[in-house]
C-alpha cells in the first residue's frame, strides 16, 4: 500500500473522495443542462463567476501555449452571473429563436484532473480541468458536436462546491457552429 | 435585353421583390464571385492589427484567403496566399510578425511586398526564369479608410473615397474615436470566425438596411443585457434615420438630443465618465451634426459595421450559396481607459457573435430564410422589399433619406447595385 501511495502521489483516502466528490459535482452540473433545468444549473455558479471561451488561434509552435485570446481580448463568451443569468431568462422568454424549440444537448465530462486544492481568503478552491464533448440536435438535421476542455475553479461555500471560475477551449479556430446559443 | 418574365425577374425593379433564386443559384453565385467579389473594395483588415514592419493578418477576399502585410516601406500590402508554384498555401498563420513568407512545399521564400526573394537551387532554372514574374499575385489597389484597410481586384476601380460616395463622411466619424475628433480605435486581439449556413447577402440586408427584424430580438431586450440598469439590449437610442447613399451602400443613422447627457454606460462609472467627455466636446467640434451619429452600415458589397453599441467590422465572406464565413472583429477608442476596454469588450461580445445573446438570434433566421429561399414550390414567389415610408432631405444625413424602421428602400438599394454589377 505504501508503495502505491508514493507512486501516484495522492491516493489518500482524502484524494479519493476529493475526486469523487468533484466528479460527481461536474455531472450533476451537466445533467441539469441536459435536463433542460436551466435555471436551477445556475445554483452551480458563484455570484463572482467568471465564464469564459475565448478564441482559439492558428499560431506558431513557440505561441502553442499562447494560441488562446487572452482576457484583454475578444473570445466567445465572456460572462459574470450578470450575463449568465441573462442567457438564462432569454431562454426561458419562449421566444429566443435560437433555442425555441430547445436544441437537445448531450454533455460528455472525462479526463477529470484535480490540479490543486488551496485556501485562500474566498474560501477553498479546488483547480480542475476536464475533458468536454457536447453535442447539440436541433429541429430536424441540424446540429454540431463541438470538443473542447474546461479549466474550473471550484470553491467550497456553505451551500455546497460551486464553480467561482470556468474557462472553456473549444478545439476549433474557426467555429463551426452557427451559434452558441445553447450553453457549453 | 430583359428576357426574364415578371415570375423569374431576379430583381424587379417596378415590384421591389426579389427572386429567390439569388440566394440559392450556384450559376447566380459564381457570377456574384467574379462580378461582384473580383471587381469591388472589399474590406480586409484594420490598420492596428498590423502596426508594425513585418506584422501580417490572413484576410479573405470572397472565398479566397489574402495575406495583409505591413512591408518596410509602412505600407499595407494585400496579395493572394498562394504560392506561384504549385499553390501551396504560404502562410499558415492566422497572424504574426516576420521577414519572409517561405512556402512549405519547395520553398519558394516571398518578402513582405509578395515579391519571390529566392528559389532554392536558383542554378537549375534557366536564364529566362525572372523572380520578378513569380510574385504572388497581388491585388490590383489597396485603400486606408479611418482605420479600415480595403483592397480590390479591379485596376479600373473608383478611388476608395469616391467608392463610399455620400457614405464617407458618416463611416468616417462611425470608424473613429467617440469624440469625433481625429483620435484613433483600435481592434481587440482575436477574430470571431464562424460557419453559418445561409447566403452571405443576409448579412450585408441585416447590416445595411434592416432595422424591421428588430422584434426578432425582444427575448434580448426582455433580457436587459444593455450596458445600464433595466434597458433592453443597449442604452437607448434616438430616432433611426435610413439613407441609401449610391453603389449599394445602406445606412443607419440615429439622432439624439445635444442639450442632455446620454447617460451611458451607467454600469461601468469610469467608462460612463469617459464617454460623457467625449459626447461633450463632440458637440463642441460638430455642433448640430454630433446628435446624427451613425449605428449601422453595409458598404456594398459586404463590409459590415456596427459603430455605436457594439462597434464592431463585420464580415460575411462568401463561402457557397447557401454558407458563409461571418468575422467580427470589435474596436474601441485608443485612448479609453482601461477598465472601459474592459467593460466595452465584455458588453460587445454578449451582444455579438455566436455567442452574443442578439445576434444568436440572426444567425437562426438568416439560416432558415436562406433554406426557405429554396423551397421549390416557392420559387415563383419572390421575396418582398415593399416596405416604405417616403424619404425626404436632410440637413445632417445624405441622400434620400427615410424615417424610422418600416422602410425598405436602402435594401432596395442594395439590390439594385447587385442587379446592376451582374447585368440582371
Amino acid at each position: 500500500m505504501d508503495t502505491v501511495t508514493k507512486q501516484t502521489k495522492t491516493a489518500t483516502v482524502e484524494s479519493l473522495l476529493l475526486a469523487r466528490e468533484v466528479e460527481e459535482f461536474l455531472y450533476r452540473e451537466a445533467d441539469t443542462i441536459d435536463s433542460r433545468h436551466f435555471e436551477e444549473w445556475l445554483a452551480f455558479f458563484t455570484d463572482d463567476i467568471r465564464y469564459w471561451v475565448p478564441i482559439r488561434r492558428n499560431l506558431t509552435f513557440n505561441q502553442r501555449f499562447e494560441d488562446a485570446t487572452n482576457e484583454r481580448q475578444t473570445a466567445w463568451i465572456d460572462d459574470n452571473r450578470m450575463t449568465l443569468a441573462a442567457r438564462v431568462y432569454q431562454v426561458m422568454t419562449k421566444i429566443h429563436w435560437a433555442e425555441e424549440p430547445l436544441s437537445r444537448v448531450s454533455h460528455f465530462v472525462t479526463n477529470i484532473l484535480i490540479d490543486r486544492v488551496e485556501d485562500n481568503e474566498r474560501g477553498i478552491e479546488i483547480s480542475v480541468r476536464s475533458k468536454l464533448l457536447v453535442r447539440r440536435s436541433r429541429l430536424e438535421d441540424a446540429g454540431e458536436i463541438l470538443v473542447g476542455s474546461r479549466e474550473d475553479r471550484i470553491r467550497r461555500t456553505p451551500e455546497g462546491l460551486k464553480i467561482c471560475a470556468r474557462k472553456i477551449l473549444i478545439d476549433q479556430a474557426t467555429l463551426s457552429a452557427k451559434n452558441l446559443s445553447f450553453f457549453l | 435585353m430583359d428576357t426574364q418574365t415578371p415570375a423569374t425577374r431576379l430583381v424587379d425593379r417596378n415590384r421591389d421583390v426579389v427572386s429567390r433564386r439569388i440566394f440559392h443559384d450556384p450559376e447566380i453565385y459564381e457570377r456574384e464571385l467574379e462580378l461582384i467579389f473580383r471587381q469591388s473594395w472589399l474590406l480586409v483588415g484594420h490598420e492596428s492589427q498590423i502596426p508594425h514592419v513585418g506584422d501580417f493578418f490572413l484576410s479573405r477576399m470572397g472565398e479566397d484567403q489574402v495575406i495583409l502585410s505591413r512591408s518596410k516601406d509602412g505600407r499595407a500590402n494585400v496579395f493572394l496566399n498562394t504560392c506561384r508554384h504549385k499553390g501551396m498555401r504560404i502562410c499558415r498563420y492566422d497572424e504574426g510578425n516576420t521577414k519572409l513568407f517561405h512556402c512549405p512545399y519547395h520553398s519558394w521564400t516571398y518578402d513582405l511586398n509578395g515579391d519571390l526573394r529566392a528559389v532554392p537551387e536558383r542554378d537549375s532554372y534557366p536564364e529566362s526564369f525572372n523572380r520578378k514574374d513569380w510574385g504572388l499575385i497581388k491585388v490590383a489597389k489597396v485603400a486606408s479608410f479611418r482605420g479600415t484597410i480595403w483592397a480590390t481586384w479591379n485596376s479600373d476601380a473608383p478611388a476608395f473615397e469616391d467608392y463610399l460616395g455620400d457614405a464617407k463622411e458618416g463611416l468616417w466619424y462611425g470608424l473613429g474615436a467617440w469624440d469625433g475628433g481625429d483620435g484613433e480605435v483600435e481592434v481587440y486581439g482575436g477574430v470571431q470566425k464562424w460557419n453559418i449556413p445561409c447566403n452571405w447577402k443576409f448579412v450585408s440586408e441585416n447590416s445595411g438596411g434592416d432595422p424591421l427584424h428588430n422584434i426578432s430580438h425582444r427575448s434580448t431586450d426582455l433580457s436587459k443585457i444593455g450596458p445600464r440598469e433595466g434597458v433592453g439590449r443597449r442604452d437607448p437610442f434616438g430616432e433611426l434615420f435610413l439613407t441609401a447613399t449610391g453603389n449599394g451602400h445602406g445606412l443607419i443613422f440615429e439622432r439624439v438630443p445635444l442639450d442632455k447627457p446620454r447617460e451611458h454606460y451607467q454600469l461601468s462609472r469610469i467608462t460612463s465618465e469617459y464617454f460623457e467627455d467625449c459626447w461633450r466636446r463632440r458637440i463642441d467640434r460638430l455642433g448640430e451634426k454630433a446628435g446624427s451619429p451613425l449605428v449601422l452600415a453595409n458598404i456594398f458589397p459586404n463590409a459590415g459595421f456596427h459603430t455605436q453599441q457594439p462597434r464592431a467590422l463585420i464580415m460575411a465572406h462568401p463561402a457557397g450559396p447557401r454558407a458563409c464565413q461571418a468575422w467580427r472583429m470589435f474596436f474601441v477608442d485608443k485612448d479609453a481607459p482601461r477598465e472601459a476596454k474592459d467593460f466595452l469588450r465584455s458588453y460587445y461580445i454578449s451582444y455579438s457573435g455566436p455567442g452574443g445573446m442578439t445576434e444568436q438570434d440572426d444567425m437562426e433566421n438568416w439560416n432558415y430564410a436562406s433554406e426557405g429561399a429554396r423551397v421549390r414550390g416557392a420559387q415563383d414567389s419572390p421575396f418582398s422589399l415593399v416596405a416604405n415610408t417616403g424619404s425626404y432631405a436632410d440637413p445632417f444625413i445624405p441622400g434620400k433619406v427615410s424615417k424610422w424602421w418600416m422602410t425598405e428602400r436602402n435594401n432596395v438599394a442594395f439590390y439594385h447595385a447587385w442587379a446592376d454589377r451582374l447585368g440582371y
